[in-house]
């Protein structure tokens, strides 16, 4: 099942299928199935359509996906831009946290300088 | 000795006569007693007699269970449940499931064979004499509770029960697993005009569960009480009247008020009812459901559960019989309340069949409903944050509390019974033993302490 671009596995419960968004994690899942009182059984393949639909819409006035990155990649470009200590360390692909860079470091070195751009 | 002592267990009297307590009655021998016994007593016979020398390959059928069997003499005999008992079972829509299938497979291993055969116990019979009393009176006072260790053969009891008093043609409302309609396994949604939550699909399923099991009975009782279903009113027979919720999910609730209604306000019109839950502490906790909150919704808010009970805290039912089972088992349904509630009930009655000038049976009314008491033991008051393992809301929600309730406890097995059980369900081709033998039962039963469940994987 499609849901806003995110191809979800039908088998899996909602809460736990919801996961595969990016910005929904398991608390968020199950608070969403509350909300709209599916049961926490339910598999998305048994998801009545009028319960995709509103939970389409509550997905839809959620920060997810592409926005979220964009918006995550933002507040970096902004540390980056002020010249921050945490911009300099994200340009740099090391560590912005305090991390050790003698040894580690390698999620640092990944994942840092990619941050950068919503394109990761 | 040993040899001797199982080689009458099967046929009647003289050694069940020292074991039970009935010792005065020496029935006749059933040697003589009917040939339709024989086929059992036979069996029983040949397998006692050839207890040491266990050799025989061939599988023997179970006789069926029928009323004539509740008697003394045909205590320890190995019965099947009449098919009749298979419509008791309600399937979750999602039970079907691979994980799900999976899980209970694990978990019962070799019950899927032996679930449907049951051993005719002492016990059981003095649970039914209890049953029988409260249906011959006018309005039933007592909720007969059953309370023991997990796998002592509570859920037996009320299976043979139910098959029991079904056969002579009373309304049976037995439900075997209500934790299974708590565990958030069906639909749920808001009712639109009260802040209970319904389950309409699964209320039909229930409803239609009602309808097949009393199919014979419900088709001659006409409906006294008038109701509407969508602005139309309704008039025929308890049967239609649940095809109407059956038929249209929609009016499943409003049918099962409906239903409970006209067995309680109109008992002139119907034959003997039976009530009948297993895990009915499912009825006291939280359910696996949550509210648009995320806040845990009580059992007493499912708009499924809350006929069933309010009918737990009615003083007297008219021409009923209330019988319950606890789990302790599934944590998920666990009551401290409920076991308190329980405990206090032991503590009374022992204290009453103790002292000479009150019989054993009888109980204090609506002690339920006193705080005083819980608070007097303090466990059932303790706060959350102090122990959180066994505070227990339920406590302080007096309107669900049920009242009149009466705890049997089911004893563990003796060997003889043991050795009963397990021979009967060797021979049956149900379970897969070497050799029953004194030594090798006496031996499990003591391992086992005595329980059921132990017992048989003690021997698989």
């Amino acid at each position: 099942m499609f849901f806003l671009g995110v191809n979800i596995p039908d088998n899996k419960i909602v809460s736990i299928a919801l996961t595969s968004i990016h910005g929904v994690g398991r608390q968020t899942g199950i608070r969403l199935c509350n909300q709209l009182l599916i049961h926490p059984q339910c598999r998305l393949k048994d998801l009545p359509e009028d319960k995709v639909t509103q939970l389409s819409t509550l997905l839809n006035g959620m920060t997810i996906e592409t926005e979220l990155k964009k918006q995550v990649a933002d507040n970096i470009g902004k540390l980056v831009q002020i010249g921050a200590f945490k911009g300099l360390r994200h340009k740099a692909g090391l560590p912005a946290n305090g991390g050790r860079t003698s040894t580690n470091a390698k999620t640092a070195k990944r994942m840092n300088r990619s941050r950068l751009s919503i394109d990761n | 000795m040993f040899i001797r002592r199982f080689a009458s267990a099967a046929a009647p009297p003289a050694a069940t006569a020292s074991r039970t307590a009935n010792a005065g009655k020496k029935s006749v021998a059933s040697g003589a007693a009917s040939k339709a016994t024989t086929a059992s007593v036979s069996e029983g016979t040949t397998s006692a007699t050839s207890a040491t020398t266990t050799t025989t390959t061939t599988t023997i059928k179970l006789p069926e269970w029928t009323p004539k069997f509740a008697t003394k003499d045909k205590h320890n005999t190995l019965f099947a449940l009449p098919q009749t008992a298979a419509a008791f079972a309600i399937k979750n829509s999602f039970l079907n499931s691979t994980q799900q299938l999976a899980k209970t497979r694990a978990k019962t291993l070799f019950r899927e064979s032996t679930a449907d055969a049951v051993l005719l116990r002492d016990s059981w019979l003095a649970f039914v004499h209890a049953a029988n009393a409260e249906l011959a009176a006018p309005e039933s006072k007592n909720k007969l509770v059953l309370d023991a260790r997990p796998g002592a053969g509570k859920s037996a009891f009320l299976n043979l029960a139910a098959s029991h008093f079904r056969a002579f043609d009373y309304i049976v409302l037995h439900f075997q697993n209500i934790a299974s309609w708590t565990s958030g396994l069906e639909p749920y949604a808001r009712a639109p005009d009260s802040d209970l939550f319904t389950q309409s699909a699964f209320t039909a399923v229930v409803l239609k569960q009602i309808a097949d099991v009393n199919a014979s009975v419900l088709d001659k009782i006409t409906v006294k009480g008038s109701y509407s279903f969508g602005n139309k009113p309704f008039s025929g027979t308890l049967s239609q009247l649940l095809a109407v919720g059956i038929n249209n999910e929609k009016n499943a609730h409003k049918v099962l008020e409906s239903f409970m209604n006209e067995l309680l306000e109109f008992p002139e019109n119907r034959p003997p009812v039976l009530f009948s839950f297993d895990q009915v502490n499912a009825l006291y906790t939280n359910t696996a459901y949550f509210d648009e909150e995320s806040k845990p919704i009580h059992a007493n808010k499912l708009a499924l559960l809350r006929p069933f009970i309010q009918l737990l805290t009615r003083p007297t039912v008219p021409k009923a019989c209330i019988l319950a089972a606890t789990d302790q088992t599934t944590t998920q349904i666990k009551s401290p309340f409920l076991n308190h509630l329980i405990s206090q009930k032991q503590q009374q009655q022992h204290k009453d069949a103790s002292s000479s000038t009150s019989s054993s049976t009888t109980t204090t009314s609506a002690s339920a409903e006193n705080l005083s008491e819980f608070s007097s033991f303090g466990n059932a008051l303790v706060s959350k944050e102090i122990a959180p393992a066994i505070y227990d809301p339920v406590t302080f929600m007096t309107d669900v509390h049920p009242v009149g309730v009466v705890v049997h406890t089911v004893p563990e097995f003796q060997v003889n019974e043991a050795y009963a059980l397990v021979d009967g369900l060797k021979r049956a081709g149900k379970l897969q033993v070497s050799r029953v033998s004194d030594e090798f039962v006496q031996k499990a039963v003591m391992v086992t302490k005595g329980n059921a469940r132990e017992l048989l994987k003690y021997c698989v």
